[in-house]
């Protein structure tokens, strides 16, 4: 289990607070999306859960102890960077050495069958690679590490179709056969939203949300409904409806709350004004949906229209 | 074959739910049959897992499935109340369906006419 308290990280050299006081858990065995706006504080979260980062104030504790100058948890970890370094004229195998050399958990079988899943010939120089390639190299090497957790830093967002389906099938085995947990940053919410079972979501350093993805699902839905009769006199402000639209005599809004409570007021207030509801529907959100308008309610993006 | 589509707005694990439910109505799954364990489909779909159990979970809340501690998830024998909640829903559907072609100026005669051929048809 993965637990951050009160987590602050001031950049002085840029004078940038990136994050402000964050606090989540994260439960064993579980897949993770960490989505937000470039500059969000992402990275920097995933460097300081990795223990390469040490936060100015808060704790983060992994399986209950510190992360930051820790071997023993630090073993458990394997983080896929967005900008990996390598040096010039290796091979994918040269590297997998290394790691192998330094940690004991380490399965040289593993990287090999990784590696032949993907189609790459461990004895090709790096340098050589495209940026994909290299991506999966990272890939195959981190998973081959033993470890329990995995952090992936948009690891994701260079991949071809074909080879996104065969990591997320990698990352599914990793998970259901040795129980790992997965977080991974990304800005495909379309994907994310189908493999995670939790979102944590933050904006400008800060947690906007960190939840499971069905709560957060449930929690705002988008309403279509006509009224039989005209209904400008009816105040939908009580249920604070977001972005509502009129096509015809259609009204569509997005509202936050259990569906089955906005039902029961939408035909409590038609009734007190002596109309009628023609057509009711509740629709869900998609992540990218909910992931404008929670940060439009934290006052980012408000030009956006949806 | 238990599928989903991902460009359908519901969830996964609804989805999955829905399809196993419709295989067990319609026999292609039959009574006391096993399921694939959790973790079997997921590694075979490429679902989360916690998805997968979820959607058993729901299954089981229905009435389509039950499960035997240590040997897995097998389908309902009796499964009456599943498919009376299903003909409801049809109707519901069938309903709205109706209303919405009566708004467009679909004619009352023709609404029947069509009724009758498309159920003769399947």
């Amino acid at each position: 289990m993965i637990e951050v308290k009160g987590l602050s990280k001031f950049f002085s050299e840029s004078g940038v607070l990136s994050l402000d006081n964050i606090a989540m858990t994260i439960p064993d065995n579980s897949i993770i999306g960490l989505i937000g706006t470039n500059g969000a504080g992402k990275s920097t979260l995933l460097r300081i859960l990795a223990g390469i980062y040490k936060q100015d104030s808060g704790t983060v504790a992994i399986d209950g102890c510190r992360v930051y100058e820790n071997n023993k948890i630090k073993a458990k970890i394997a983080y896929i960077s967005d900008d990996q370094y390598y040096q010039p004229g290796m091979t994918m195998k040269k590297m997998a050495s290394i790691h192998a050399s330094l940690r004991n958990g380490f399965s040289m079988q593993r990287f090999f069958d990784l590696s032949a899943r993907y189609g790459l010939d461990v004895n090709r120089r790096l340098s050589g690679f495209s940026k994909g390639m290299r991506r999966q190299s990272d890939i195959a090497i981190a998973l081959s590490c033993g470890a329990k957790y995995l952090f992936c830093d948009e690891t994701f967002d260079g991949l071809d179709p074909i080879t996104r389906e065969m990591t997320k099938k990698i990352l599914i085995e990793e998970m259901t056969n040795n129980g790992s947990t997965i977080l991974m940053s990304s800005h495909n919410l379309r994907e994310m939203e189908d493999l995670c079972d939790r979102i944590v979501l933050i904006d400008r350093g800060r947690l906007v949300l960190s939840a499971d993805m069905e709560d957060v699902r449930g929690a705002m839905l988008k309403y279509q409904l006509v009224f039989e009769n005209d209904w400008s006199n009816i105040p939908l402000d009580s249920l604070m409806p977001k972005s509502l639209v009129e096509s015809g005599r259609m009204i569509t809004f997005i509202a936050e709350g259990e569906q089955e409570e906005i039902e029961r007021k939408i035909y409590a207030l038609a009734k007190g004004y002596d109309n009628k509801i023609a057509y009711f529907e509740a629709l869900p959100l998609s992540l990218e949906e909910i992931f404008i308008h929670k940060l439009r309610d934290s006052g980012l993006g408000s030009g956006v229209v949806l | 074959m238990i599928t989903v589509d991902y460009k359908d707005k519901r969830p996964i694990y609804e989805q999955l739910a829905a399809n196993i439910s419709e295989m067990a109505l319609s026999g292609e799954l039959k009574p006391d049959e096993q399921l694939p364990s959790v973790r079997q489909l997921a590694v075979a779909m490429s679902i989360n897992p916690n998805t997968i159990a979820r959607a058993y979970g729901e299954l089981e809340r229905r009435g389509v499935i039950y499960s035997v501690a240590g040997k897995g998830s097998f389908i309902n024998s009796d499964l009456s109340a599943v498919a009376d909640e299903q003909t409801k829903k049809a109707e519901d559907k069938l309903r709205l369906f109706i209303r919405e072609a009566k708004k467009s100026g679909v004619k009352k005669e023709r609404i029947f006419e069509i009724a009758g051929e498309e159920y003769d048809r399947g």
